[in-house]
């Protein structure tokens, strides 16, 4: 297994990045946590390389923001589109696509749920 | 992520090229099949890329100028850099070292980027990718109706003036606006813009594109949405089952209760033709291999065809209105186990009417080494072919006892499903040993499907099989024909007799033999079942039959039983008319009077049965898992791209089926 950190944007304190580098991310959490109708924003994906190129080309990529419509086998995401360092706030125009992961794809990709 | 870097070909950039070839390159599911269907028609033709099991559609734009515009339709992709066969393949068009069977590999003119305005932020990174390799491209934006109910709307102008090259908008689907398609393609140019060439790079680019050509307008009357309530009930673990249970048993029972008819006609008029060129012609070698090989052989393939296009039609219609991305996901975790994925559950079910079409079904399945084990397996599924052999071992097996025949019947099918399983296991842990691809599929939007697709699918794949019928096929067909009726032999004495009897009848139509009266008729058929039983026990095939018959013994086959095994390599339920005409010389096996005759029939000692119980239950195990279809195997050639994966199907399952057949002779005959 390898830890792939798609993190390329250097973090800043204006724009924090969504898991801090090196160590546990900072409340990143796997998708397979949230529950339906969570919106959350892509940290991580700890997965085979391949698998996570895959999924990065699909449009989850870090900072993606990403809507769960359904959890279990399959879990269903919409990925919304959002900017790097946006954070949950979305608005931009209503580009989405809606994907779905087998539950031990999901439970490899770490998101951070703004909020209290 | 390491990208190719192409040399800057700076003379070119500006430029207008005249355009030739046109590759059609785009994410999955951004309607670029559905546009290829538009600017080609029928105007296309269906192959392979070499060496591989992908499919390759080269057509011809539709429209009245000189210069012809072929356009190569490249597998759907997320990433040019992904390493995946179906990027390979277009990485390898694009660098103009790969074409479609038959065509010359040379780079294209054009590049034809396919990208979805409902989904553009993604699909501008594909755009970018493109751009890189300098090419002359055009990017077509599909589904701009979808992105206008969502409040999106695209700068077109914008876009082409970022992106450095023309864009144009249009509605596949419609049909809106394909017509500017093909002007933009002959004066497409190399794009005066260069992406960046690191992933992280080229994502934000294409942010950067985005946020500056997509505009949001707010949508009113927004409802619920469908879409998740849909969802939940499609990969719901207990309704996602119900729902596909119900969807493909909809599936099945329109494709048999609509394809009966055809097939009834197909069956009628090749039956007719051939009484008729067989009346026609003079007696002959010539009479009998028009009339007996090569037009029953033509009809005995072209009757599965009503099935083929039915089943390819509403797969077409399933997978447009975007309800098998679901599916796929519901079936997954019962074949993630054996190595497969949900997508293999379509072409395996398939494979219970027929595993050729089955078998072609498998190119939906997007990861080679799934796909090929999903080819490999779908024979074991039991066909239609099948079902008369069931029906008559497990007739004879239990005459009296209709519930263990049923039993026995259903265990069939388990028995297959288990073969074809482990099968699929063996094959994924050894010869197609690779990591299975855990599923991560787009959920397509929901939509009311596209018959225009979807007859145009089924052109397609009805095209494939009618030419794979008129050659592999046919000659399989006509070489089996051959084996079973030649050589020609002398009626035997008892023919002559009974024909002699016949000739010298009583003026009122009766013959007074041992005290009983015979009709002319019955005589004359009794001739005729004596010859057709001694022409069959003499020819090629019942010739090989007895010859090979020792490889049988262990099996408890006689050399009838093998007779009848040899024959129905031309298809299955050849075997009940074979066995039939071998023991009592009439081929109607649906009879209840000679399917009697055949569960009494004895062997040459006069005493031990044909089918003894021992015997039974293993020629119903081997015709379980053997592969006793040639035609399959042909297909299966076809598709897995070549003829040794076609001879593995075979060895493979009748290897298996000769050892677990012989093991249940012996524990039947060790059990009594």
């Amino acid at each position: 297994m390898v830890r792939v950190n798609h993190e390329a944007v250097e973090p800043t304190k204006a724009s924090p990045t969504p898991c801090e580098k090196g160590g546990v991310p900072h409340r990143a959490m796997a998708l397979t946590s949230l529950r339906s109708g969570d919106v959350g924003v892509v940290c991580e994906t700890c997965m085979e390389p391949g698998d996570a190129t895959l999924l990065r080309a699909m449009g989850l990529r870090p900072s993606a923001l990403v809507r769960v419509c359904r959890v279990g086998e399959p879990t269903i995401i919409e990925v919304l589109p959002s900017r790097r360092g946006e954070g949950t706030q979305c608005s931009r125009p209503d580009c989405r696509c809606r994907i779905g992961l087998v539950w031990v794809l999901a439970q490899r990709v770490m998101v951070r749920v703004d909020g209290p | 992520m390491n990208y190719t870097t192409p040399s800057e070909s700076t003379e070119r950039a500006g430029a207008t090229v005249g355009v030739r070839r046109v590759a059609l390159v785009g994410n999955p599911n951004t309607g670029k099949t559905t546009l290829f269907n538009q600017l080609c028609g029928l105007r296309h033709k269906t192959g392979n890329f070499p060496g591989t099991t992908q499919e390759a559609r080269v057509g011809f734009v539709r429209d009245t100028a000189d210069d012809a515009i072929e356009l190569i339709d490249l597998p759907g992709i997320y990433s040019l850099e992904l390493e995946q066969s179906e990027a390979d393949i277009a990485r390898r068009v694009l660098a103009g070292t790969l074409a479609p069977r038959g065509e010359s590999a040379s780079a294209p003119d054009a590049v034809c980027v396919v990208a979805d305005a409902s989904n553009l932020g993604r699909n501008l990174a594909l755009v970018g990718e493109a751009i890189r390799r300098r090419l002359p491209t055009v990017v077509v934006l599909t589904m701009v109706d979808v992105a206008a109910k969502r409040g999106v709307r695209i700068d077109t102008s914008g876009l082409a003036h970022a992106l450095g090259c023309d864009v144009v908008a249009c509605n596949a689907r419609s049909g809106a606006g394909v017509e500017k398609i093909a002007p933009v393609l002959r004066a497409a140019r190399v794009p005066n813009v260069t992406p960046p060439g690191t992933r992280d790079g080229l994502e934000d680019w294409a942010d950067g594109v985005f946020a500056a050509c997509a505009g949001h307008v707010e949508v009113e009357g927004r409802g619920p949405d469908w879409t998740d309530r849909l969802d939940r009930l499609f990969t719901h673990p207990i309704g996602g089952l119900a729902c596909f249970a119900v969807v493909m048993f909809g599936l099945f029972w329109t494709i048999f209760t609509l394809a009966e008819v055809p097939m009834s006609l197909i069956e009628g008029v090749f039956g007719r033709l051939s009484a008729w060129v067989g009346a026609a012609l003079p007696e002959g070698f010539i009479r009998d291999f028009v009339a007996d090989g090569v037009i029953t052989g033509i009809g005995g393939v072209l009757v599965f065809l009503p099935q083929i296009c039915l089943l390819m039609f509403l797969i077409s219609i399933l997978e447009d209105t975007g309800y098998l991305a679901r599916a796929a996901f519901v079936m997954n975790r019962f074949l993630a186990p054996f190595g497969l994925s949900g997508h293999a559950f379509m072409p395996l079910l398939s494979s219970h009417a027929c595993a050729i079409p089955g078998i072609m079904a498998c190119r939906a399945i997007p990861d080679r080494r799934e796909r090929l084990a999903s080819i490999l397996t779908a024979p074991f599924m039991s066909c239609s072919a099948r079902i008369p052999v069931y029906v008559l071992l497990t007739g004879v097996l239990f005459p009296d006892s209709p519930a263990r025949q049923a039993a026995a019947f259903a265990g069939c099918y388990v028995l297959g499903i288990i073969g074809g399983m482990v099968s699929a296991l063996i094959a994924r842990r050894t010869l197609l040993r690779g990591p299975a691809r855990p599923m991560a599929l787009e959920l397509p939007t929901y939509k009311r499907p596209s018959l225009r697709t979807a007859v145009l699918t089924t052109y397609d794949r009805a095209s494939m099989f009618v030419k794979n019928a008129g050659t592999n096929i046919l000659a399989i067909c006509i070489v089996l024909w051959w084996l079973s009726a030649y050589p020609k032999v002398e009626p035997p004495a008892r023919a002559t007799e009974l024909r002699a009897l016949a000739r010298g009848a009583m003026p009122d139509g009766s013959v007074q033999l041992n005290d009983a009266t015979w009709a002319i008729n019955d005589l004359l058929d009794e001739a005729d079942a004596v010859e057709a039983q001694y022409a069959k026990a003499h020819s090629f095939a019942g010739q090989l039959g007895k010859f090979v018959q020792p490889v049988f013994e262990p099996l408890g086959f006689d050399w009838k039983l093998s007779v009848g095994v040899l024959t129905s390599f031309a298809a299955r339920e050849v075997f009940v008319s074979t066995m039939a005409v071998m023991v009592t010389g009439h081929d109607d096996a649906d009879d209840p009077r000679i399917r009697a005759a055949l569960a009494g029939a004895t062997r040459d000692d006069g005493a031990t049965p044909i089918f003894t119980p021992a015997a039974s239950w293993a020629l119903l195990v081997y015709y379980v898992l053997a592969m006793q279809c040639l035609p399959t195997v042909a297909v299966t050639a076809r598709e897995a791209g070549g003829w040794k994966w076609g001879m593995l199907q075979l060895g493979w399952m009748c290897g298996v089926a000769y050892v677990l057949g012989a093991l249940t002779f012996r524990v039947v005959t060790a059990l009594g």
